[in-house]
């Protein structure tokens, strides 16, 4: 029989061939069957360092981090061990004593059930140590399928099957299936049992992983419908952190594993009914550069640097072509400012239609990249327009343009002004993260007007708009009326 | 209950915005007792006073006149505003208190 050949009717051939092919792509040593003392030693070694790389990738801004919705093998591992087990294991490894080895069996049995059930099988598979067990496992060949589905054993071989990255290190990789999660874990009841860990807890370390893991847990179920972002919103410390995490995947959309990428989506609906005002309160007092106490000379000076490279005579050319047909002024404008703003290779794009609030005239999204202009609220609000009067001379001039036009230009400049911002284009690192950090914990008019001014991607967006009103203005040798 | 809850379960229950931007415009006119009484009869009435309080030549009536995008609470955070940070204020309304 081809020894490659999985679908044969008996079990025990089948699962023959399913060994050989993996003897085949993954030989060791039968002989080397590992101690209880060894056990101890790698879980002692292996688990602490798993919780800490676990807990530094996605709750701590570690360079490794990724969603900070994962969901963690010590979470998983919840499943098998109580409470009382998971404490009594991570006080020994704080204090660098070997865990129990009927306590280690117990946690490297629930490590590999769980690593394989979950898919995260290159886990498995980097780590001498586990892979070495699991096929020690599988080894038992015939005896190991029987009971088992074919479904299982096919599944096994398509987990185990050759990989040319199969010896790339003993380093930990972290696939998140959340699919599983949504399938496998009543999320609903682990909620209380975080909060009640949280609560009744006094290691700071266990208390602070629990309380990780109820915010992790608070999140997928508002991601998935079972409850509302009211419960993280009104917990001080869920909404920091969901607000913290936030900022960091909004700014380091890398940080997502690719294998979870389309799983990830930023979901503008459900954000924009979230009240993050509530979180503001927070940041307001930390970051008065932000928020109140603006550096207007900054301002100042970045704008006035972009403002300097703006032919007037440009500027003029584009108000005239707003009479005529506004949309060519908005594509025009953009497209002499986004040079300067270094987005050639960035533009965001330009559409027409309603904003969500109603009120608004200009919207810049940045998830979308995209600036939208409501041209119905876009009304002029100075009806006596004084450049509609002119000397019987000036009838043989281009009428100058009206009020409307040099606003629309004021509008298009404050919304590719914040794209500038978020792209954090020609501008340092400081003052890239400022603005980023102030997108996202942002002041709408809803908290007050004067506070929605005087944040600091709008103090400044409002400036450059302004001074391209006023610029565009002077060099048509209009005022403003 | 006082003025200043019925104002501030008007913004919350009423007008859906959160227990923090309700506290944030609160802070802005509750320490001028007669926008507060004025603004909790606008909410019950529905209309702005012909002869209201009257804030930098402005009444909560021309505000709204001038910039009728704008709902009651900002209206009256303008009435409290051109008293306290004028020069701000009088320049918002200028330019049209736009929303961009």
């Amino acid at each position: 029989m081809d020894k490659h050949e999985l679908h044969s009717d008996s079990p025990e051939q089948s699962a023959q061939v399913e060994w050989d092919s993996l003897n085949e792509a993954v030989p060791f040593s039968k002989e080397n069957k590992e101690t209880s003392d060894e056990i101890s030693e790698f879980v002692t070694d292996h688990y602490g360092k798993i919780l800490d790389k676990f807990i530094d990738v996605c709750y701590f801004d570690g360079d490794d981090r990724s969603n900070p919705d994962h969901y963690t093998i010590s979470m998983l591992l919840g499943e098998y061990l109580s409470t009382d087990e998971q404490r009594s294991i991570i006080e020994s490894c704080a204090k660098g004593e070997p865990i129990a080895p009927e306590m280690a069996q117990k946690v490297l049995d629930g490590i590999t059930d769980v690593i394989e059930k979950a898919g995260l099988i290159d886990i498995l598979k980097t780590d001498p140590f586990l892979r070495n067990r699991r096929l020690i496992e599988l080894s038992k060949g015939p005896e190991w399928a029987k009971g088992k589905s074919r479904e299982e054993v096919d599944l096994t071989h398509k987990l185990w099957g050759t990989d040319d990255d199969f010896y790339t290190g003993a380093g930990i990789s972290l696939l998140y299936d959340r699919n599983y999660l949504d399938r496998k874990c009543d999320v609903s009841g682990k909620v209380e049992q975080y909060a009640a860990r949280f609560k009744n807890e006094n290691s700071e370390q266990i208390k602070e992983q629990s309380l990780a893991s109820l915010s992790d847990t608070m999140g997928h179920l508002v991601r998935t419908g079972q409850v509302g972002a009211k419960e993280i919103i009104e917990d001080p410390l869920l909404r920091k952190r969901h607000f913290d995490s936030l900022l960091d995947l909004e700014i380091n959309p890398t940080k997502i594993d690719p294998s979870i990428a389309s799983l990830w989506r930023f979901d503008t609906d459900f954000e924009d009914s979230i009240d993050y005002s509530m979180a503001l309160s927070d940041k307001i007092n930390d970051n008065p550069d932000i928020y109140g106490a603006v550096d207007d000379a900054e301002i100042e000076h970045a704008t006035d640097e972009i403002l300097e490279k703006i032919p007037e005579k440009r500027l003029a050319e584009i108000a005239h072509i707003y009479e005529k047909d506004p949309q060519k002024g908005d594509r025009l404008l953009l497209e002499t400012l986004m040079p300067l703003l270094g987005l050639e290779n960035n533009q965001p794009t330009l559409t027409y239609g309603v904003i969500k609030r109603k009120q608004e005239k200009g919207h810049y999204n940045r998830f979308k990249h995209e600036i939208t202009i409501c041209e119905e609220n876009i009304t002029d609000d100075n009806p006596d327009d004084e450049s509609a009067k002119r000397p019987i001379f000036s009838l043989f001039k281009s009428k100058k343009p009206r009020n409307i036009t040099y606003m629309r230009m004021n509008i298009i400049a404050h919304e590719i002004w914040h794209a500038h911002q978020w792209a954090g284009t020609n501008v340092d690192k400081d003052r890239k993260s400022k603005y980023q950090s102030n997108f996202v914990y942002y002041l709408d008019g809803r908290t007050g007007y004067l506070g929605y001014r005087n944040q600091l991607i709008e103090k400044e967006a409002f400036r450059f708009g302004e001074k391209i009103e006023t610029r565009s203005r002077k060099a048509i040798g209009d005022s403003k009326k | 209950m006082t003025t200043i809850d019925e104002i501030q379960h008007y913004l919350i229950d009423t007008q859906k915005l959160g227990a923090f931007a309700a506290n944030s415009l609160l802070d802005n006119y509750k320490n001028h007792t007669d926008i507060v009484e004025e603004f909790a009869l606008v909410i019950k009435s529905g209309n702005y006073p012909e002869n209201g309080i009257t804030s930098g030549n402005w009444t909560a009536k021309s505000l709204h006149e001038k910039l009728p995008h704008l709902p009651d609470y900002t209206i009256y955070e303008f009435i409290a505003g051109l008293r306290d940070h004028p020069e701000d204020y009088e320049k918002f309304i200028a330019e049209g208190a736009p929303i961009l």
